[in-house]
């Protein structure tokens, strides 16, 4: 995956009040900063269903552009998105729960991503983060998508820092297991002890 | 030594997730969803049409079974006062001496002297006929819970209702009513004898009860195991021989008259339903050596079905007690319900439990 673009908060403001009026110009800045990270988040979360991750991702920048004018900004931009995200894809697996009988929806990976040139070690992780629980995949893409702090995290998910850090402390765990074999080899070579001395 | 799970070592890994484009499309459906009229939440209903006669259909239902179940509710609801009739002499209510029909309030106690009766209503369930020489208050249950509580003499339920309605305790047992009749006697240390006549009595709370289905009584002392159902007709000393253990004091010749006491596969199947009932509650009452044989003659009388093995009987696996349990139910029935009547049994019990 290439790198990620970094938030500029120094101009969320500007870019606010714009939305705020309701200029396109200023919507469309939104849109392009951050409609690539909801999309890939609501993707994997819905894991890898391509029609439910557009909507969801359409669903989430007309609430933010039509709530715009009664947003206080007590939250960062990012932030306040990122929360809306979150409900969102929450909402959509809730409802696609019901329709399923409540089941889970199978792993497909998205046309896009799998043709993007996936090898078979991101296709695993993948996988892997599709094998999470809802609520530790949630905190997971959070922090690896965007690199949000667990302060961020727990704004987005209306919950405390502590119980973020403890699902990613569970995450990290199961994660560990499931990609032992593409974790680097020295690592687990200490881990298991098969490094007589180091 | 377990592998650890550094997320400064797996970072590298999860910051390998592929990222996904929005689609290109996606700009101007979003700005044609802003021109259009404010539909909030009707965006994904429009693209999914048949969520609505889903959500309405579901609605419904809900409304449905909702409003079959506070109907029922209601017509089981437990009432703070009880009416109470003397059958005999002059029975008391809250000290007061009792000529006529009254009421017994919550917490308030009915004494009856050595002659005197009462008859109190349960509710719309049934009534309970209380005998000489008792004391008897009444509990507060909650929404549809009737509770009473026997400090001592003799009581004569009749209930017709869903099972786990009218609870009586006493100093040594809860006695959970399963749709039945029964006769409840308490003597002055506390220890309670029960008969019951019709459906089932439950005796105990917690993960050690006994099921005491009609023709069949239990006695428990104050402190020791719900008692291990018997036949009425059973000999007094095999009688004595399990309560010792349900005190857990039964000894191997205690085991040797209760198993002597027994029916065999040679009788006809209404008295061996009598000794499975024993026998199954007495497994988990004996030492191991112990259980070893009253397995073998329950087996005879009844093999346990596919799932529950002899291993497992032994070392008490619940789900296999369970498992031959249902399997020896309908032996321990007199009463052949109609398949509705069960369902609607089960939905209940899953419900009030």
């Amino acid at each position: 995956m290439g790198a990620r673009p970094v938030a500029e908060p120094e101009r969320d403001a500007d870019i606010l009040e714009g939305c705020r009026r309701g200029d396109p110009t200023a919507q469309r800045r939104v849109f392009e900063r951050y409609a690539e990270r909801v999309h890939s988040i609501a993707l994997h979360y819905l894991r890898g269903d391509d029609a439910a991750a557009k909507d969801v991702t359409q669903e989430v920048f007309v609430k933010v552009f039509r709530a715009a004018p009664t947003f206080r900004a007590e939250a960062g931009l990012g932030t306040w998105l990122y929360r809306i995200t979150a409900n969102a894809c929450i909402d959509e697996l809730r409802r696609r729960r019901r329709l399923l009988f409540f089941g889970d929806m199978p792993l497909r990976l998205h046309g896009s991503v799998t043709a993007s040139g996936l090898d078979e070690g991101d296709a695993e992780i993948t996988a892997a983060v599709g094998r999470l629980s809802p609520r530790l995949r949630l905190a997971v893409l959070l922090r690896y998508f965007d690199d949000l702090s667990y302060e961020e995290i727990a704004r987005a998910l209306d919950c405390t820092p502590g119980t973020v850090a403890s699902r990613l402390h569970r995450a990290h765990a199961i994660l560990a297991r499931e990609l032992a074999h593409l974790r680097p080899a020295r690592r687990l070579a200490e881990e298991t002890g098969d490094v007589a001395d180091a | 030594m377990s592998p650890t799970h550094d997320p400064h070592d797996l970072e590298p890994l999860l910051r390998r997730l592929p990222v996904a484009p929005a689609p290109a499309s996606l700009w101007n459906d979003i700005q044609a969803e802003l021109r259009a009229p404010d539909r909030r939440g009707t965006l994904t209903v429009l693209r999914r049409p048949l969520r609505s006669p889903l959500i309405a259909a579901a609605a419904i239902l809900f409304a449905i079974v909702g409003g079959a179940a506070a109907g029922i509710l209601r017509s089981f609801a437990a009432p703070s006062r009880w009416a109470v009739e003397p059958l005999a002499g002059m029975p008391a209510v809250a000290g007061d001496a009792l000529a006529a029909e009254g009421a017994l309030a919550m917490g308030e106690w009915l004494v009856t002297d050595s002659v005197s009766r009462a008859r109190l209503t349960v509710g719309k369930l049934g009534t309970a006929d209380i005998g000489p020489g008792s004391r008897v208050r009444l509990d507060r249950g909650g929404l549809t819970a009737h509770r009473l509580t026997v400090e001592r003499g003799s009581l004569d339920a009749v209930i017709e209702a869903p099972p786990r309605l009218f609870f009586v305790r006493t100093p040594a047992v809860l006695a959970t009513d399963l749709g039945c009749a029964y006769t409840l006697e308490v003597d002055s240390t506390g220890a309670t004898t029960i008969h019951v006549t019709a459906g089932w009595v439950e005796l105990g709370e917690g993960d050690v009860v006994s099921l005491v289905p009609a023709g069949h009584g239990a006695h428990v002392e104050p402190g020791g195991h719900p008692g291990t159902p018997y036949p009425e007709e059973l000999a007094p000393d095999a009688r004595a021989a399990l309560q010792r253990f349900d005190a857990g004091s039964g000894d191997p010749a205690d085991l040797d008259l209760v198993l002597a006491a027994q029916y065999t596969p040679s009788h006809d199947i209404t008295l061996r339903r009598r000794s499975a009932v024993t026998l199954w509650h007495l497994l988990q009452r004996v030492t191991p050596d112990g259980r070893a044989r009253v397995f073998e003659q329950l087996a005879a009388l009844s093999p346990p079905p596919p799932g529950a093995t002899r291993e497992g009987i032994l070392a008490l696996d619940r789900r296999m007690l369970e498992r031959w349990r249902a399997d020896l139910s309908p032996m321990w029935s007199e009463e052949a319900q109609p398949w509705p009547h069960r369902i609607a049994r089960r939905l209940w019990n899953l419900v009030i439990r």
